[in-house]
């Protein structure tokens, strides 16, 4: 029921812009403003605070770009959500290599060749050796050079001449 | 890109839904759709731009780091939005100030190049300005929704967390205030 206090209170909060008045009394308001002088004239006071304010709210703001707004955003926090994904995995590794060294025997520990041993086949992996043969080789490299090692570096240095010396027919192309 | 990976396509609470997964392109594309109307929003609530972008950009964070609390069932995205921006601008609340003292404001000169109704245009903006910056922040935020964004009564009562019947009275306050600090040979 619309009464004249109701629509005072109304103007005084809405102002006298019929469109923003709430829409199920709208039209009770507008009946009542017709005929009631005092409403009229609410109205009427009500009228240039609205043309003011509402020319202060379209006044036009320049900001930055909204894709330059979101990356700033993402940026200050670079490893949200993500931060325990990395943490889960480093310990689930952390706890798989402990487990290894803990319940297998040295032997079948497996560790890449050394550097600089030739791999005679580049179409396979390394060869892999186990704890027993690496402390063998670092034995045997621990030992003073006899002639044996001495024939050992000149068949390294034949291997190292046919990979690196052009043959016949390569030069051929050259 | 966000046009051709379909992104447009999505509404924005599916697009919340993305972003609490962390997908940046979801949120670069809520973000283009949310951003210039709630920079506007906090430059009229803070009346200072550059604090109105620092308040935006901390709702962005939040935004971002708080995506999965959404729920749809409560509201809009841009509702849940617009509720953490204005938020960050009354936490400023401190930093909020007049730019110019009211009875110099009409003196202050036109950033508009010369045409005599731009420039009375400007000063009675920033009259308006002044008078809105003495309003009290709670104020000046449910002027701002109720004048600049549009906003329902009910959505200014969900977004400053009370009722529609007190956002009224907050309406109505804030014009009795501004009527007292505007004589009418001031607005027109």
């Amino acid at each position: 029921m619309m009464d004249r206090d109701r629509a005072l209170e109304i103007v005084a909060s809405y102002g006298a812009d019929a469109l923003r008045w709430p829409l199920s009394e709208r039209q009770a308001l507008q009946e009542l403003s017709r005929s009631d002088a005092v409403v009229q004239a609410a109205l009427a006071q009500s009228e240039p605070l609205d043309a003011a304010l509402r020319t202060w709210a379209v006044q036009s703001v320049a900001s930055r770009s909204a894709d330059a707004a979101a990356s700033a955003a993402m940026a200050a926090v670079p490893v949200r959500r993500r931060w325990w994904t990395g943490a889960v995995a480093g310990a689930a590794v952390a706890a798989s290599v402990a487990l290894a060294v803990a319940v297998l025997p040295p032997q079948h520990i497996l560790v890449p060749a050394p550097v600089g041993q030739i791999n005679p086949d580049p179409m396979t992996v390394a060869p892999v050796q186990t704890l027993p043969a690496i402390q063998q080789v670092a034995a045997v490299s621990a030992q003073p050079k006899s002639n044996a090692t001495v024939g050992d570096a000149d068949a390294d240095d034949l291997v190292f001449t046919m990979m690196f010396t052009e043959t016949p027919e390569e030069e051929m192309y050259l | 890109m966000l046009k051709a990976m379909g992104l447009d396509e999505l509404d924005d609470a599916a697009l919340m839904s993305r972003i609490a997964t962390g997908d940046r392109l979801a949120f670069r594309m809520l973000v283009g759709r949310l951003h210039g109307g709630m920079v506007r929003l906090a430059t009229r609530i803070l009346n200072d731009q550059a604090e109105a972008e620092d308040a935006v950009q901390a709702a962005l964070i939040n935004l971002w780091t708080h995506a999965g609390r959404f729920e749809d069932t409560k509201g809009s995205p841009a509702g849940w939005f617009r509720r953490i921006v204005v938020n960050a601008c009354l936490d400023r609340r401190r930093t909020i100030r007049v730019l110019a003292p009211l009875d110099q404001a009409s003196e202050l000169p036109s950033e508009t190049p010369d045409p005599h109704e731009a420039a009375v245009g400007a000063e009675q903006a920033s009259r308006v300005n002044a008078a809105v910056a003495r309003l009290n922040p709670r104020q000046r935020a449910a002027i701002a929704l109720f004048y600049g964004d549009g906003a329902t009564m009910a959505e200014i009562a969900e977004t400053l967390e009370t009722t529609a019947k007190a956002v009224e009275g907050l309406l109505a306050r804030a014009r009795v205030e501004l009527a007292q600090m505007l004589p009418k040979g001031q607005w027109r």
